[in-house]
């Protein structure tokens, strides 16, 4: 082999080899972009959720009042009135999207799933949930609680529950 | 320094260069993904609720049924409530509630003209939300709520 071939094969061994570590540089910075924008969105839903469970007790639709004034407390039959319509106002989507919230009585305590023909001695209000109809595309999960207190009008009584709310990742 | 020297170092070099990419590449790409938002923030929100939801809860026995509150009441005059001391009733019905909202290591105690009277757990690191106030019979209650660990 002559020594000008020599040359070209070095030269094109080098570009190659500059080839590879331009690509690898590229994979390595596409990957950890990616990590970066995932780690990113997770921490957008964490802090949504966190403020929709800080916000939802407070609001109208669910706080009990009394005499006009607002009490911190949820209302057991604002969240029944509130579950049978949320299942049928497509505009409750626009609010919530994808997620699942229920309240779960725990003191007095009950298994019972609360509607309308059951209201009494019940204890567990789901009031909205909404899956994406095809269960593939659930990438992930998230769930927070945090206790609430709970109004129950027709005894005029308190008790405790846990606000549930479940996010669905797509 | 010869010609073939000087190419020796050069592939050395373009070698290491590979092998430093490599590593970093199998670094990232096996490193578990971590949770960048910190739960606290979430904590505080959770501890400050349940003050609220145990203050207003209202507990029965038999014919009788009283509010948290008043209960501290009745056990800071060292009244009874149910046949028994009302301290023992709070403490009877309070603890296991509050494990079951996945408090496990906390510390819960209400003052009253600097005296504690009553208390829950013990714990002596941790969050605490703040103080609620309750105010009853023109006396001043404070409960205080510390999470050590969940």
């Amino acid at each position: 082999m002559r020594k000008g071939q020599l040359q070209i094969q070095e030269t094109i061994l080098v570009v190659f080899i500059f080839i590879v570590l331009i690509a690898l540089g590229l994979v390595f910075f596409y990957r950890f972009q990616l990590q970066s924008i995932q780690s990113e969105i997770q921490e957008y839903e964490h802090d949504h959720l966190s403020t929709l469970l800080v916000s939802l007790p407070e609001s109208p639709e669910f706080s009990c009042s009394f005499r006009g004034e607002k009490g911190h407390c949820l209302d057991t039959f604002k969240l029944l009135a509130f579950s049978e319509v949320s299942g049928k106002d497509s505009s409750f989507f626009q609010r919530f999207g994808y997620m699942n919230i229920s309240v779960y009585s725990l003191y007095p305590s009950s298994s019972v799933p609360c509607s309308s023909s059951q209201f009494n001695s019940c204890g567990v209000w789901t009031i909205y949930s909404r899956l994406p109809e095809d269960k593939h595309l659930i990438l992930g999960k998230e769930v927070l609680d945090s206790p609430v207190s709970l109004y129950f009008p027709d005894t005029d009584s308190y008790g405790v529950g846990l606000l549930v709310v479940e996010v669905y990742g797509r | 320094m010869k010609k073939g020297q000087i190419e020796m170092i050069g592939l050395v070099l373009v070698v290491l260069l590979l092998l430093v990419g490599a590593l970093f590449y199998l670094r990232f790409s096996f490193s578990p993904s971590t949770s960048v938002s910190s739960p606290s923030d979430l904590d505080v929100v959770r501890a400050s609720n349940l003050l609220v939801a145990l203050s207003h809860l209202s507990l029965s026995c038999k014919e009788e049924r009283e509010e948290v509150s008043s209960l501290l009441v009745r056990c800071a005059h060292g009244e009874s409530f149910c046949g028994v001391s009302s301290c023992s009733y709070l403490e009877e019905q309070l603890d296991p509630l509050i494990r079951g909202l996945g408090f496990r290591d906390y510390f819960f105690w209400v003052v009253f003209e600097d005296d504690t009277f009553f208390h829950l757990g013990a714990c002596s690191l941790g969050i605490e939300p703040g103080t609620y106030t309750l105010f009853a019979e023109n006396e001043r209650y404070e409960a205080h709520f510390r999470i050590c660990e969940l």
